[in-house]
Parts: C-alpha cells; sequence; structure tokens
C-alpha cells in the first residue's frame, strides 16, 4: 500500500510537470524574460535600427526625468486613471444595486450596458472619434437637442482628454458592473432577513450590509480598474495620435512613440515603461492598503 | 399601520423613478452603436449634407409605416430577439426563439430589400470596403489567430488548471497564486522586448507572432481550476483505481465534464484575441498580415472623409463579438464576473 501510494505520488507529480509547462514556457519567453530584459537594455542605447548597445548607466532614466513631454504623458495619465476609475466604479456599482433587483428588463439593461464591454476598443474609438465630430458628429447633435453646444472635443486641447474620459467611462461601466451583479447575488438572503427583522430597511440595508460585504470586491475592481486604466492606448491612438499640442499624450502611447518612431530609441523606450510600471506598482499597492483600512 | 401605507408609496414612486432612469441610461448606451450604422448606411454625401441623426432616424420610421408586413414581421424580430434576452435560463427554449429570431431578421431584411423601402439607404460602403484595403484578407488573418489563440488556450489551460486543482504536488497553491498574480502586471512592461525578441526571430509579419504570446494565459489557468475544483474527487479515484493514468483522467472525464467551463473560456479568449490591437499594430507591418483592428487603424487614415466606408467597416469588426455575444451573454458576463468573484 505504500509502496503504490509513493508511485501514485510520483506520476502525479511528472504529470504535474507536463501539464505546466505550456503556461510556463509561454510565460518564461513572453512575460518573465522581456521583463528582465527591458529592465537591462534600459541602462543601454540599444535601438531598433542599429546592432549593438552599450552600457550608459542611468542617463537614460536621467533624460527621462528632464523630459517635459513625459511628465506631460504621465499626468495626463494619471488625470485619465482619477477621472475614469472613481466614476465608472461608482456608477456601475449603483447600476449593480438596480438591476439585483431582478426588474423585468434586468436582462436588456445588462445587455445594453455590456456591449460596449464586448466591442473592441479599436472599432468603438472609430466610432468616437467620428460620433465627437463638433459639425458632423451625433454627439454634439444630441447635447444641441437638450440645449448645449458642444465643444469641439477632440480637435479642442482643453477637451481632448475630456472626450476620451467620456468614451473611457462607457466603454468600461459594463465590466465592474458585472463584477459587482455577481458579488451582490453571492451575499446570501438570510442576512437581509435577519436585519429586517433588527429593523433595517432600505438605504441602511445597503450602507450596512451591501458594503461591508463588497470590500474585497470594491478592492479587487479598483485595483484592476486602476491598472487597465494606466494601460490606456488604443482610443488615444484611434481618436487623437497624441494630440492636440500632446493633450491626450498618455503613458503607453509616449512609450510606443520612443520605440517604434524615429529614432526608435528602444533603450530609452524601456526606461519609461519602468518608470511607469513602477508608479502603477506603488499606486495599486497605496489603494491596496488604504481600501483595506477602509474596510476595517 | 400608517406608517407603513406611507412607506410604501414614496418605495414604488423610487422604483418606477430607477426604471426610467435605467431605461433612458441604458438607451444612451446603444446610441453610439445605433449612430455607427445609421452613418454607415448613408452615401458619403448625406453624411455632411443630408439629414442629420435624429431626423433621419423619424423619416426613416415613418417610411416602416407603408409596409406593415415588414412592420409586424420586425416587431416579431425584436420581440423574439428580447425575449431570448429575458430568458434566464440558456435551454432549448431560447435556442428556438433565437433562431427564430435570426430568421426572422433575414426575412425583415429581404421584404426591407424587395419592397424598396430601403431606397433612402445606401449600401455602396459595404461594398467599397473589400476594394478600398484587402478587408478579405484581414478578415481571414483576425479569424486565424482568433481561432488559434482560442484553441491553444483551451489546451494550456485544462493542463494547468487540472494540475492547479487536481495533482498533488508540494507549493502547488503558492505556485498557483504566484502565476495567477501574472494577470496584474501590465503589458506595456513587456512590450519592447517581446517584440525584439519576435523581431530577432525574424517573425514579424508571420501569424506565429501573432498567436504564441497568447498561447496561454493565467487567467484561463484561473478559471479552469475553478471549474475542476467543483468536480467531486470520487470520479478520480475510481478511475485511478481502474488503471487510468492521471493524464487519461483529464482526457477522459475531467475535460467532457468540464464542457460548459471550456465553452465560457472559448468566448472569452476569443473575443480578447478578436479585440486585440496593441500587440498586432507592432508585430504586423504589410497590410496582408494586418488583422482587422489594425486594418480600421489604417483605414480610417486612408478614407479620410468617407465616414460610411469608416462606418461600414466599424460594423463588420464590431458584429461578429456582439452577435456571439447576444446569443451567449450569460457565459460572457459569468467569465468576466469570474475573474472578479473568487480572488
Amino acid at each position: 500500500m505504500a509502496r503504490t501510494l509513493k508511485v501514485f505520488k510520483n506520476e502525479q507529480h511528472s504529470t504535474a510537470f507536463f501539464a505546466l509547462l505550456p503556461s510556463f514556457a509561454v510565460f518564461l519567453v513572453f512575460t518573465l524574460y522581456p521583463l528582465l530584459y527591458s529592465l537591462s537594455i534600459s541602462f543601454t542605447d540599444a535601438g531598433l535600427l542599429k546592432q549593438g548597445s552599450t552600457f550608459i548607466g542611468l542617463s537614460n532614466y536621467v533624460k527621462l526625468f528632464k523630459d517635459p513631454t513625459f511628465w506631460k504623458a504621465m499626468l495626463n495619465t494619471l488625470i485619465y486613471t482619477v477621472a475614469v476609475v472613481p466614476v465608472a466604479n461608482a456608477l456601475s456599482f449603483m447600476l449593480a444595486l438596480a438591476l439585483n433587483r431582478k426588474l423585468a428588463l434586468t436582462p436588456i439593461y445588462r445587455t445594453a450596458f455590456f456591449m460596449p464591454v464586448v466591442a473592441s476598443t479599436a472599432s468603438v474609438a472609430t466610432v468616437w472619434f467620428l460620433f465627437y465630430d463638433p459639425f458632423y458628429g451625433g454627439f454634439n447633435a444630441l447635447m444641441a437637442k437638450i440645449g448645449i453646444s458642444g465643444p469641439a472635443w477632440l480637435s479642442d486641447p482643453s477637451w481632448a482628454l475630456a472626450g476620451i474620459i467620456i468614451m473611457a467611462i462607457w466603454k468600461n461601466l459594463g465590466y465592474s458592473m458585472v463584477i459587482y451583479l455577481a458579488g451582490l447575488q453571492d451575499i446570501p438572503k438570510d442576512i437581509y432577513d435577519a436585519a429586517a427583522l433588527d429593523g433595517a430597511y432600505g438605504q441602511r440595508l445597503t450602507r450596512y450590509i451591501t458594503i461591508p460585504l463588497m470590500g474585497r470586491i470594491f478592492s479587487f475592481t479598483m485595483i484592476i480598474s486602476t491598472i487597465r486604466s494606466f494601460q490606456v492606448f488604443s482610443q488615444v491612438r484611434i481618436m487623437t495620435g497624441g494630440g492636440p499640442t500632446n493633450s491626450t499624450l498618455v503613458a503607453v502611447y509616449y512609450i510606443y512613440r520612443q520605440a517604434f518612431e524615429s529614432p526608435y530609441r528602444l533603450g530609452y523606450a524601456s526606461a519609461a515603461a519602468w518608470v511607469v510600471f513602477l508608479v502603477l506598482g506603488i499606486l495599486a499597492v497605496l489603494e491596496a492598503r488604504t481600501m483595506r483600512r477602509i474596510e476595517q | 399601520m400608517s406608517t407603513k401605507s406611507t412607506a410604501r408609496w414614496p418605495k414604488a414612486i423610487y422604483r418606477t423613478a430607477t426604471e426610467a432612469l435605467l431605461l433612458v441610461s441604458s438607451a444612451a448606451m446603444v446610441v453610439p452603436f445605433v449612430w455607427m450604422l445609421t452613418v454607415s448606411l448613408k452615401s458619403r454625401r448625406d453624411v455632411f449634407y443630408g439629414q442629420n441623426f435624429v431626423p433621419q432616424l423619424k423619416a426613416s420610421l415613418s417610411a416602416l409605416g407603408a409596409h406593415p408586413s415588414l412592420v409586424v414581421v420586425i416587431l416579431a424580430a425584436i420581440f423574439l430577439t428580447m425575449y431570448s434576452i429575458v430568458l434566464r435560463k440558456t435551454g432549448k427554449h431560447q435556442r428556438l426563439a433565437g433562431s427564430i429570431s435570426v430568421a426572422l431578421w433575414i426575412t425583415a431584411l429581404v421584404l426591407a430589400f424587395s419592397s424598396g423601402t430601403l431606397y433612402g439607404l445606401d449600401f455602396s460602403a459595404y461594398s467599397a470596403i473589400w476594394t478600398r484595403v484587402p478587408f478579405a484578407r484581414m478578415l481571414v488573418n483576425s479569424a486565424i489567430v482568433a481561432i488559434s489563440v482560442t484553441a491553444l488556450q483551451l489546451v494550456t489551460s485544462c493542463l494547468a488548471g487540472y494540475a492547479f486543482s487536481r495533482l498533488d504536488f508540494p507549493g502547488r497553491d503558492k505556485l498557483f497564486w504566484a502565476y495567477a498574480s501574472l494577470m496584474l502586471i501590465p503589458q506595456q512592461a513587456t512590450l519592447i522586448p517581446a517584440f525584439m525578441l519576435i523581431n530577432r526571430l525574424g517573425l514579424v509579419d508571420t501569424y506565429a507572432a501573432l498567436v504564441l504570446p497568447f498561447a496561454a494565459a493565467p487567467f484561463g489557468a484561473f478559471m479552469m481550476r475553478q471549474f475542476f475544483m467543483a468536480l467531486p474527487k470520487e470520479l478520480e479515484e475510481a478511475a485511478v483505481l481502474d488503471g487510468c493514468t492521471r493524464f487519461d483522467v483529464l482526457v477522459r472525464i475531467f475535460v467532457p465534464l468540464a464542457k460548459p467551463g471550456l465553452a465560457t473560456l472559448a468566448l472569452f479568449s476569443f473575443m480578447t484575441s478578436w479585440n486585440e490591437f496593441l500587440w498586432p499594430l507592432m508585430v504586423t507591418t504589410r497590410r496582408e498580415m494586418f488583422t482587422l483592428q489594425v486594418g480600421l487603424d489604417m483605414l480610417k487614415w486612408e478614407a479620410g472623409t468617407d465616414w460610411p466606408v469608416i462606418m461600414a467597416a466599424s460594423v463588420l469588426v464590431t458584429l461578429p463579438v456582439i452577435v456571439a455575444f447576444l446569443f451567449t451573454q450569460r457565459k460572457f458576463t459569468r467569465s468576466v464576473a469570474m475573474s472578479g468573484i473568487n480572488m
């Protein structure tokens, strides 16, 4: 018995090894190696068009910190994140609360709110690019119906980022909504019944039972959406190309430009990628801490 | 007693208000899609000199009034589509309603064509796309990439999910959480060296470059682990006693039982792969190797002011995912919810 058990265990080990091999091979080649390699070339002058590279120490980082365009990109990314994450999450939580009551048309509403999540960012960004057109687009035409004359949106430096933010909120609302909805449905009904017996009702139930129980899901969606927000690229590339006058330049687009537009500075771009990665890491940890403190 | 009845009234008002608000806001969510569709069906001239969005919609609705049979078919199609969405459980019922609604939509289109109601609509944009850019080729590329990625991810996720849930080895759960936390690493941190690697291997402009980085994803392993963990332990014990290897157990017992999970994962991988933009943009240079998303970006620059063509292309890029979503939305939303709920 003991012997068979031992053989048994070995077979599990070997099966596990071969079962995990493909996933870990992809991880090593396309995540771990690039992650470390980008750190190492961030200290060199590596470029796309030249052979070899020389070690130049921290000068990429020094140059980066002196580049006002980089700071502009970081600031825009931060503004975008700070605007999109809380607004989209608050709205989608309210939506989830409303939809959790099993109204007759709930599935229709859910479909409507989830459709932008399913559509590709490239295609909806293309739609919004034209939709925002101040003369022939639909957005200002609809605003005019309720008596507001809209700005020039994407071609106006002071409104372009706002335009990108509005579109991003529209696009991401359904994502967190679905997560919150699933979380709400996981809360056992007994808890509400018990609280109702104790005299709690309506808003109080939400405030003292639902929200505390959703704590972990809140932290998770907040952090996930912060990470997603920091990666914003496609809609900027398609809707504004970072302009006008860098007013919508975001971090990933800055990195992309450094690497894939002349003079193709891969080392410099990698340094930028690492700085963005670290800032995001710090932000996510801070966020996780604050959320935990609020939970307690 | 009196407090109770006064409390009931505000509640009813509150309910109606919520419902009205939801109705208006979900209509608002759909507006960009509707706008995309209407622009794609205009002539180029009409976009700039013709009727605006709202009056045009009104005009086409009143034109419909002249064809009662068409109106009936459309209403039935809308009703059945909604009905199949509203049904809470997927089943024969829903599939039947779904397929009848598709048939009705097609009938409505044919009727509209033959009766000339579509007179005001211009379909030329939809035929122009194919010659403007190698759109058919891009469609094929996107399909090849998305299908390969999905197939590979199903295999790798099943294997990894099985190892992480059903096989016993030291440090298993720690390893799993370490692997799962990779989902949090942003793409931008690995982008440039991953591209350099592809470049050095001479894989730029190949399907391998588009597919391989996505051959395995932590999310897939995570999801399949959840599904496998829910299966009873007796299953594998009996099979092992009968002389099955652990690998046999996975292939013969677990995979067939995890079909709903696999379908969910397949939908999710297909959608993410189909929608991927940044990576294909980086590793393709020849337009024959572009995926639809990159092609759309190119078309946007090339077509310039030809809005109907741009919007028609957007419709065609969006349509497959939206249709897939409408018919399988329970699975779709569940896969997204899972990524958040079980952490």
